[in-house]
Formats: C-alpha cells, sequence, structure tokens
C-alpha cells in the first residue's frame, strides 16, 4: 500500500477509537481520551524548542507530557490528540520509542511538516478532534471563508489553521486553506471541488504569495500578523497559482500571533471546471486569438 | 510472501506459553483474531503501542519481550514500576504493608505451583 493511503488509516483508526469509546457529542475531550486508555496527560514548562509535546513510554506505562506554553487550548488539545495518534498508529511506537525512552514530537501542524510518522498523527488529530460525522454537517451549513473557520474553531476547541484544513476537507463549495510565513507558502490545502484540476497537484510549498494582495500586504506588518488582525482582498485566481484559471477568488487573511504566519482562506465561487478550462483553451487556441503561451498552458509543458 | 517478522515471533511464543489459541488470545485482548493471525504470519508488521498493550496484558508479559528488546518474558518490569509510581507519596507504613503483602501473594502463587506440579 502506498504511504499516501497511510493518512486515511489514521482518520480510520480515530473513527474506530471514537466507536470503541461511544463517543456521541463534540467538543471531544482527548485527555479523558487518554484516561480512558490509562495514559496520563502531565504538564512542563520546560520543553525542547519548537516542540509541544511528547509520548513518553516507561516500560508497559505510556503518558503525555504536554509543553505548557501551547499558545492556545486549540493548540494544547491538538497536541494531546497528535501524541494519541503515535499511540495508537500501527508501527509507531517502534519507529519513535527505539528503547524504553521518549519520543518526542512537534504536536502541531503548524510547520508544514513532511515526515510520514507525523503527518500520519496529525491525521488522526484532526479527525479525532474533528470527525467527519460531527464536523461534516456544522461545515454544511456555514458559508465557507474565515468566519466558518473561526466558527469551527470555536465549536471544535481547535487552532484556526486546524479548522481551516478541515474546512477545505470537508466543503463543497471551491474553498483554498494556506498558511504562509514571510509570504513564502508553508502548506496549501484544496477542497475537493478542485480535484480534478491538475495544476493543484504540484508541489507549492516555498511559493510566494501575490504581491499585492491581503496576505502579502498583512504579512509586511509583523505587528499585525503578531496582533491577530485580518485583511481582506479580491483578485484572481492565476494571480496564485501558476496554471490556475482566471477565475476570480476571494482572499481573506489571518495573522497568527506571535508566530508570524498569516492563514489564509480563498474562496472561488465561480471555479470553472477542469473540463470547461480544457474546452476554453482549445477554442483559444484554435481560434488563434489567445496568447501562444496561454494556448500551451493545456500541454503541460512544466 | 510476507516472513513473520520479530514481534510476530515473540507474540507466537508468548500465546505458546500461555497455552492460548489465536482466537483464545483475541478475546482476552479485545482485539480481532485476524489481527492476531496477520502479526504472526508478517502479513501485518507492527502493532499500535494499544494493541501491544492490549497483548502483554493478555499475555501476561512486558511489551519490551514482544518488541524482542528483553529475553525476559516476566511483565514484572512493568508492573514493578506501576506498584512504584503509586507509592511514590506513600507513607513507610503504606509502603510496609504493600511489601508484606506482595510477599504473602507471591508465596500463595509458589504454593500453588507446586502443587499443579
Amino acid at each position: 500500500m502506498s504511504r499516501a493511503a497511510y493518512p486515511l488509516l489514521a482518520r480510520k483508526r480515530a473513527n474506530r477509537l471514537i466507536d470503541e469509546l461511544a463517543i456521541t457529542s463534540f467538543p471531544v475531550d482527548p485527555e479523558a481520551v487518554a484516561g480512558a486508555k490509562g495514559i496520563s496527560v502531565e504538564t512542563h514548562t520546560k520543553f525542547p524548542q519548537g516542540r509541544y509535546g511528547a509520548l513518553v513510554r516507561q516500560g508497559d506505562l505510556f503518558r503525555i507530557v504536554v509543553w505548557a506554553g501551547c499558545p492556545t487550548l486549540g493548540h494544547r488539545r491538538f497536541t494531546i490528540a497528535h501524541e494519541l495518534g503515535h499511540y495508537h498508529l500501527d508501527g509507531h511506537v517502534e519507529a519513535l520509542l527505539a528503547s524504553s525512552s521518549t519520543a518526542v514530537s512537534n504536536g502541531s501542524n503548524y510547520t508544514g511538516r513532511k515526515d510520514p510518522l507525523e503527518v500520519e498523527a496529525d491525521a488522526f488529530a484532526s479527525e479525532l478532534l474533528m470527525t467527519e460525522r460531527f464536523a461534516r454537517p456544522v461545515i454544511k451549513s456555514l458559508t465557507a471563508g474565515l468566519t466558518a473557520v473561526r466558527e469551527i474553531a470555536n465549536q471544535f476547541v481547535v487552532s484556526f489553521s486546524a479548522a481551516a484544513i478541515r474546512l477545505a476537507m470537508l466543503t463543497d463549495e471551491p474553498v483554498i486553506v494556506l498558511l504562509s510565513m514571510n509570504r513564502s507558502m508553508e502548506w496549501v490545502t484544496f477542497s475537493p471541488a478542485f480535484r480534478e484540476h491538475d495544476w493543484t497537484r504540484r508541489r507549492m510549498r516555498g511559493e510566494w504569495v501575490p504581491p499585492d494582495g491581503a496576505t502579502h500586504a498583512l504579512a509586511s506588518s509583523p505587528k499585525r500578523v503578531v496582533a491577530g488582525e485580518e485583511a481582506s482582498d479580491r483578485n484572481l485566481l492565476s494571480e496564485w497559482f501558476e496554471g490556475a484559471p482566471a477565475t476570480e477568488a476571494f482572499e481573506e487573511a489571518l495573522g497568527l500571533g506571535p508566530y508570524g504566519r498569516v492563514l489564509t482562506v480563498l474562496t472561488c465561487p465561480a471555479l470553472p471546471s477542469a473540463e470547461e478550462i480544457a474546452v476554453e483553451e482549445q477554442e483559444r487556441a484554435e481560434s488563434g486569438t489567445g496568447d501562444w503561451r496561454d494556448a500551451l498552458r493545456g500541454y503541460s509543458l512544466g | 510472501m510476507p516472513q513473520p517478522t520479530p514481534f510476530g515471533k515473540r507474540l507466537r511464543q508468548a500465546r505458546d506459553l500461555r497455552g492460548l489459541s489465536q482466537s483464545e488470545l483475541a478475546e482476552k485482548a479485545k482485539l480481532p483474531a485476524v489481527m492476531i493471525s496477520h502479526f504472526e504470519t508478517g502479513v501485518r508488521a507492527n502493532a499500535s503501542a494499544d494493541s501491544l498493550v492490549k497483548l502483554a496484558n493478555a499475555l501476561k508479559v512486558s511489551v519490551d519481550f514482544l518488541l524482542g528488546r528483553s529475553s525476559d518474558p516476566s511483565p514484572r518490569g512493568g508492573a514493578a514500576e506501576a506498584v512504584f509510581r503509586k507509592l511514590e507519596n506513600a507513607s513507610g507504613d503504606t509502603i510496609d504493608a504493600v511489601l508484606a503483602i506482595a510477599q504473602t501473594l507471591a508465596e500463595k502463587d509458589k504454593k500453588k505451583r507446586e502443587e499443579a506440579e
């Protein structure tokens, strides 16, 4: 099985745990879940820089240690759920706990990390705290955008970035969420409405946000980012991503505080289907009226 | 064709030691029987900590034994640690009482084993 399928399995495992513990309402309390498994949760003030949590094994006993400096309750909850992921997912304990010692993980989805075990633990945590059966009806009742992100974060007691990713995963609307640091993208998540758009499959980490949008403007003022200010703008999706259609994108940006990152939600109400884009490009190529570079874009030159 | 992993071999060894069938172990550990079979045959190479703890408890062995990190199948490492942690804030009298109870129970176990032999 491809490793790419493992986050899906991690989500299934979180769902099984919710069934096993007969959890029927949200917000899910990850400390209570840990308690039900005989895992104690401790808070420590001294922690390696940039790390939020750790799963610790001593013999047959496991405990979760959380950094006292977690910026919000949402981060603390996600960290505990992330460590519970390491506990419940196949192979994690052997990979992380090489001896009877300590496994330390970041316990947050802030860094755009690539380690498959951490990605899986994040997927587990996301599903445990915002399981589909609870989150989908909530998301369906909201209009996609930053207000919806705030509402999801509030109802499920998770960070804004965790809520934004869940929104993008479960909404029927064309939504893109991305996190940037110093105007450089750390991760990008597309909603299923973009599934047939080949241009979304490119690796986008490290690409720059457009210079004339709200995200750029907000990121240009660290004080505004730290203060958690918002900004919004309208621009074209093609200004954000190479190969994207020139459809209108409504951009909402939110400063995420002292970490200096900006969360951006792009909504594209008139997103053409991949098929419509292909037909339009074909027509333009045949009529010879378009720019020759536009005509070539449909042939995936790179 | 998958080959048994060190974990799969240890699981089989511990199950044989306790004289349990796969389905009996599955029932005791509250895990699907097919999972035990997959672990032992190597179809499923790794277990979660949750499954390891359930299997270790059901088989009365340590997690380290199942992982191949200890050759001693006795669960006393983890159990002793659990007792130690609970006694961290106990008074001297309580600790003496626990030690006396432990000794009585151990002697009782020894007598049972001798009778069985």
